[in-house]
């Protein structure tokens, strides 16, 4: 345990370091994620505006505070999608990884580590620009602030090893992408990025309850607006730890299986 | 130039012989033009299930203005990224010289090497929505309009080229610009509403940095109705000079390449 402790420090550390030599690249990058929820805050905006100020309870404000919030928790979202998995076990890529002494998933999980350092690190500025711009009405508290922080991080872990959960089919077939494909566009809509679950129809809402992207996506954001009583907040994060237990169950049983499989093409 | 055509007919002949080989791309093409299409319906009818007019478009408007920005994303799906990420491996591998060393203009055969015939989905997808849209507005479509569409959406689709063929001329300074382009392309699904929804900066750079302004709320004006003479006019201008500024660039650019491992 502490052996793989120490190993994690260097290896988020030496990634940090290698990410930030790109910085304009990093930069560029983090502007083009800016600018989806900006389409999305625009369109709600609109339509709070004619609908009287606001929609499903959301003012304009709450709006512009959801969708701050957004280019946060999207950034944290970020895993090594199923596609990245496949493309491993098509070409051979994962060989060389099953040879070192670590199981592969520690590489990757330090990895994405170090990329969350450095893209809240960007995030700064961009999140201060962004406030400037559109007035968000945030209801702050130190409380909700940890909570925040709390359900910031179990959406990250947990979103990563479901997803990496996911790339173990790639075992079995390597034509998945109509698969992935569909699972992310069923989160785009029931998780909260494309709009606020509240403005879905109750049905979908009821569906977005007992899946895992809410938990993933909306659920931190709806804590740092402060949408959410504290048991709500409270509850939402055993979900999460819930929902984590789970992908890691199905990440240890996909990959046992699915191991076996491997056959090393191409490498 | 019937040079260039018959070589582009070849190329096209090229990529459809190929592509005929791996038939199931056809099937999983169309399944995921289908979840495309379906979110985006869907958006289109949560906004439209709380509200009449978003931005003084009603809801088939929009559907009909979707319907042009998939028709678009498509193309350039189809045809202009395939080829501008063609070239940028050209350029960073060195491999740019086989161009240089054929007897056709440098840019016209970058531009036409390259198809993705699968992407014909989404266009049919597009001109689909687009269809039903109108059908639905109900609004009496005449020909001079019909053309005058048509006429935009080109001159749209030859403006995007343009910026695409004016980012990659980057390349020959810095190799690096992938970044350049996921930027461009994110700012780009802006054009999925109106221009003019948007808050004034925002609309500043989708008009002169991302042109969507003039490549698709332009072209869907038009076929809704709301003609606007002026706006038509700009867009040509615009993308008559971007097209010339372009070309401008492109060969102070080939200039500059010196075969970068070779």
């Amino acid at each position: 345990m502490r052996l793989l402790w120490d190993i994690y420090r260097k290896m988020v550390l030496t990634s940090t370091l290698e990410m930030l030599q790109y910085r304009l690249g990093n930069l560029f990058w983090l502007l083009g994620m800016v600018f989806e929820p900006m389409i999305y805050l625009v369109m709600w905006s609109a339509l709070a505006n004619e609908n009287g100020g606001s929609i499903a309870g959301y003012t304009a404000g709450n709006l512009a505070a959801y969708y701050i919030a957004w280019t946060l928790v999207r950034q944290w979202n970020i895993a090594l999608t199923p596609f990245g998995f496949e493309q491993r076990v098509r070409e051979g890529g994962l060989t060389p990884l099953l040879l070192r002494p670590l199981h592969p998933f520690h590489y990757d999980m330090a990895g994405f580590i170090a990329m969350r350092i450095v893209g809240t690190l960007y995030w700064i500025p961009i999140g201060v620009a962004l406030w400037w711009l559109f007035s968000p009405v945030y209801p702050g508290g130190w409380l909700t602030l940890v909570i925040f922080a709390l359900s910031l991080v179990l959406s990250f872990v947990m979103r990563f090893v479901l997803v990496y959960a996911l790339g173990m089919v790639s075992f079995w077939t390597t034509r998945v992408s109509a698969i992935f494909n569909l699972y992310f566009a069923v989160e785009t809509i029931l998780s909260g990025r494309l709009v606020p679950q509240a403005l879905l129809p109750e049905w979908a809402q009821r569906i977005a309850n007992v899946l895992p992207f809410r938990w993933s996506f909306g659920f931190p954001i709806e804590v740092i607006i402060g949408k959410l009583a504290l048991p709500e907040m409270v509850l939402g994060l055993g979900i999460q730890l819930g929902w984590l237990a789970v992908a890691t169950v199905l990440f240890v049983v996909g990959w046992n299986a699915g191991i076996k499989r491997y056959s090393a093409v191409g490498a | 130039m019937r040079r260039s055509i018959v070589l582009a007919w070849q190329y096209l002949r090229l990529a459809v012989m190929n592509e005929l080989l791996y038939r199931i791309n056809f099937v999983i093409q169309l399944f995921e033009t289908a979840i495309a299409l379906a979110t985006a319906l869907v958006v289109l009818s949560l906004v439209y299930a709380q509200t009449e007019s978003l931005g003084g478009w009603s809801r088939y408007e929009l559907q009909s203005l979707l319907g042009i920005y998939t028709v678009l994303t498509a193309v350039v799906q189809m045809s202009i990224q395939p080829n501008i990420e063609r070239l940028m491996t050209d350029i960073q591998k060195g491999t740019f010289d086989f161009v240089l060393l054929k007897p056709i203009d440098a840019q016209v055969q970058i531009s036409i090497r390259e198809v993705r015939i699968w992407q014909l989905v989404d266009i049919v997808a597009g001109v689909a929505i687009l269809i039903d849209g109108l059908v639905r507005l109900g609004a009496p479509l005449d020909a001079g309009q019909v053309a005058l569409f048509g006429l935009t959406l080109l001159l749209g689709i030859v403006l995007i080229y343009t910026m695409w063929l004016l980012m990659s001329c980057i390349a020959f300074w810095v190799i690096r610009v992938d970044n350049i382009f996921e930027l461009f392309d994110n700012i780009a699904s802006a054009g999925r509403l109106p221009v003019d929804i948007y808050p004034r900066w925002m609309r500043v750079i989708l008009t002169y940095l991302v042109p969507m302004a003039f490549a698709v709320t332009v072209p869907a004006e038009v076929i809704i109705g709301r003609i606007n003479m002026s706006n038509v006019a700009i867009q040509a201008a615009v993308t008559l000079g971007f097209f010339v500024v372009t070309r401008f660039v492109w060969t102070k650019a080939l200039v500059r390449y010196n075969g970068a491992s070779a």
